[in-house]
């Protein structure tokens, strides 16, 4: 039988507990995306004196662009890479903690710390080391390898660039939950898999990894949010969306017609457009990869 | 008893609170951005003016970038919690032009009783902020233009001289000093302000139909069509043979390029002076920004920002807000605020001052840009840039122009695109104000 509480004497016990919460997420969540929703269907100007109803057109303007598609191809690139690189970053770093034996807590915190430190001063950090002209990580590329690297002309050298910096802080996230993960993986089936005969790879192939799969998949859900919408100031201090809008991800976009260009209409009609890409990758997530996770061991 | 106590306390709080409003200064609100070592000398020029006088007090509040000053200044405004002044950045001026929300300078000083002799001030830089009317709208703060840095120790190397007068002349100097062992010949701060909007008016060239739109909402970029295109096309060969190099979008990258050594010449504010002050370890100089050869060159538009009054205040309080205003612009305080900062005096009698005291014989950097402005006689092409959204138009010509150097577009296509893209801005900007 399972345990749970019955309201049904109290019915407005019930959503007097509620409340507190439904008051925060009204006013902080709904209400927000109410406007947003609202604005998308507007043309107005920032000081609030006049708005007009369009229908559609901040829409079209929008899709019909062919920067925004553009915009669109380099979020999928920018958003898988950055995944990708801070969910196995995070995971490389969780097992070779794992297995250390001595000064565990110095590399945990030596990991954990890039988490610290504010995205704005991370992306101004990042410009000053690979900066083409004065960058000493960028000067030693050109002298030591003959590597001509660019960021601020080269769209690849600076999608490279923003992946690198965007996800070097999600490392830390992910390894904090890697580790918790993989210290709940009870010894024994370790050691039984390793009297078996198994090696380090066999055993994370057959036994680690699919154990700490409800962590992945959390993690893989986290990290895609975070690569949409989160990274705009990162983009901001390291290439303003450039070179040529190479890395103009659609974050970026919302935040640059919105909050520098202040067309509210514009901005809001590509927030709900991201939205719903959000939505729906979030159920695709969930739909086909949870599939393969296994919740208990 | 407990009860009546505790009113009477009350009441006493309340009455103290009244009677300490009363003997207080009454404050005014001045919303800037935060401007970094330049803070010092704001300060200061508002703690003259706070001693000086017993009947306001100014409160300052730096509120980050220019943007996150804008946008923290519209949500005061749609709350109406605004303050009665506000530095917003030159290229905004349209925006609050628009707002319905602008108390014009001019007028506010004349209404006050303060008689301004406006012809003693240095014509261009107020042309900037003035209606096509002649009205002033705002007054000119953090004011600077663009002129030429050049490293003379670099130069000397490369047996140079003097600065270059001429692109063409430029082009030559930058052969002889990457030859020289320089490994980046020539940068510039603020690649849209100094290639397309000074260069147009320095070549008495229009950026924009209806004047660059001071007629008007309905202009039209044409930039597409002047000297401009040539101008991007001669740096796109330039970082093709490696004479320019390309640090990167608006001002702060390309400082360290010079003040490290790398760059012999960089194209930036007239307002960067302290910093290289600080910073460049060998011997540097400024000059005009070069023009084409056999050009007659005019004056060059200011940048930066500028103190607009708003709408919705007491009557005592824009007695306090012109007070200042007067204040900020008296000779003593604006010489004090040049030589400080390296912002540009905005008084004919500031500049007089400065220089009767000796000042450009000793800094005779920070007069080139002075003079720059004042060159010829200004005219309908050289006295503002008067477009909405600039933000996002300035972002689409960067995106365009760094096609350029990168060699993917050439620059008449570049230019179009530019165009197409900022007509389409300009016209969204039309559409949400009407």
């Amino acid at each position: 039988m399972i345990k749970r509480v019955n309201f049904e004497r109290h019915r407005w016990l019930a959503f007097l507990l509620l409340a507190p919460q439904m008051l925060i997420l009204t006013v902080f969540v709904f209400w927000p995306a109410a406007q947003a929703l609202m604005q998308a269907f507007m043309i107005s100007d920032p000081f609030g004196v006049k708005s007009t109803f369009v229908w559609f057109d901040n829409f079209e303007a929008i899709l019909s662009s062919p920067e925004y598609l553009n915009s669109i191809w380099r979020t999928a690139i920018f958003s898988t890479g950055t995944t990708a690189a801070a969910v196995l970053g995070g995971l490389l770093f969780a097992v070779l903690v794992a297995r250390v034996r001595r000064g565990k807590t110095a590399y945990k915190l030596l990991v954990i710390w890039p988490y610290a430190v504010a995205p704005v001063l991370a992306g101004i950090l990042w410009l000053f080391l690979f900066h083409p002209i004065y960058g000493a990580i960028a000067l030693m590329l050109k002298q030591g390898f003959g590597i001509a690297w660019n960021p601020l002309l080269n769209g690849n050298d600076a999608m490279l660039l923003v992946i690198v910096a965007a996800s070097w802080k999600q490392v830390s996230y992910n390894f904090v939950f890697f580790l918790a993960a993989l210290q709940g993986i009870p010894r024994s089936l370790i050691e039984a898999a390793a009297i078996d005969g198994a090696g380090p790879v066999r055993r994370f192939v057959s036994i680690i990894f699919p154990l700490i799969s409800p962590t992945t998949f959390f993690l893989l859900v986290i990290n895609v949010v975070y690569a949409f919408f989160d990274t705009f100031g990162i983009i901001h201090a390291l290439t303003h969306g450039g070179p040529s809008g190479a890395t103009d991800i659609l974050v970026y976009k919302v935040y640059a017609d919105g909050f520098l260009g202040l067309d509210l209409g514009l901005s809001s009609a590509q927030s709900v457009i991201l939205m719903i890409v959000v939505i729906a990758l979030t159920v695709v997530q969930f739909r086909y990869l949870e599939r393969r996770v296994k919740y208990a061991a | 008893m407990k009860q009546k106590l505790l009113a009477a306390c009350a009441g006493a709080f309340a009455a103290l609170g009244i009677s300490t409003a009363f003997a207080a200064p009454l404050e005014i609100q001045f919303w800037h951005p935060s401007l970094g070592p330049i803070d010092d000398a704001l300060k200061q020029q508002i703690e003259a003016f706070n001693t000086s006088q017993a009947n306001y007090r100014i409160v300052a509040s730096g509120r980050g970038t220019y943007d996150e000053t804008f946008n923290a200044a519209i949500a005061g405004f749609r709350a109406n919690k605004h303050p009665q002044m506000l530095v917003v950045i030159a290229q905004n001026a349209q925006s609050m032009l628009l707002s319905g929300s602008v108390y014009p300078v001019q007028d506010l000083l004349a209404a006050e009783g303060h008689k301004v002799d406006w012809s003693n001030y240095i014509q261009p830089v107020l042309n900037y902020n003035r209606t096509k009317e002649g009205k002033l709208l705002s007054l000119p703060f953090s004011v600077s233009t663009p002129i030429l840095w050049y490293n003379k120790d670099a130069f000397a190397k490369a047996g140079l001289t003097r600065a270059p007068v001429t692109w063409d002349e430029m082009g030559e100097y930058l052969t002889k000093l990457k030859a020289s062992g320089m490994e980046c010949g020539y940068t510039s701060g603020w690649q849209q302000w100094v290639h397309v909007d000074n260069y147009s008016t320095i070549h008495d060239l229009p950026i924009a139909t209806e004047h660059n739109g001071l007629d008007g909402t309905n202009a039209v970029f044409t930039y597409n069509k002047t000297a401009v295109v040539k101008n991007i096309a001669r740096l796109g060969t330039w970082a093709d043979d490696g004479r320019y190099t390309y640090s990167g979008r608006q001002g702060s990258s390309a400082t360290p390029a010079f003040t490290g050594g790398k760059c012999a010449m960089m194209t930036h504010s007239s307002a960067v002076f302290s910093a290289l002050q600080q910073s460049a370890k060998f011997a540097f100089d400024s000059a005009p920004l070069p023009y084409e050869t056999g050009a007659t060159p005019h004056n060059s538009l200011i940048g930066g920002g500028a103190i607009w009054v708003l709408k919705g205040h007491k009557p005592e309080e824009y007695k306090g807000v012109a007070a200042f205003l007067a204040h900020l612009a008296s000779p003593n305080q604006q010489a004090k605020w040049h030589q400080d900062t390296g912002y540009m005096p905005i008084t004919k009698a500031a500049y007089e001052k400065v220089k009767g005291e000796g000042y450009y014989d000793k800094y005779p950097q920070q007069e080139v840009a002075i003079k720059q402005i004042q060159r010829g006689t200004p005219t309908l092409n050289t006295m503002t840039v008067r477009l909405g959204n600039s933000n996002q138009y300035v972002a689409a010509l960067e995106e365009e122009l760094e096609a350029v150097w990168s060699g993917k577009k050439p620059a008449q296509q570049a230019m179009d695109d530019a165009v197409r893209r900022g007509n389409e801005i300009l016209r969204r900007f039309e559409r949400q104000r009407n």
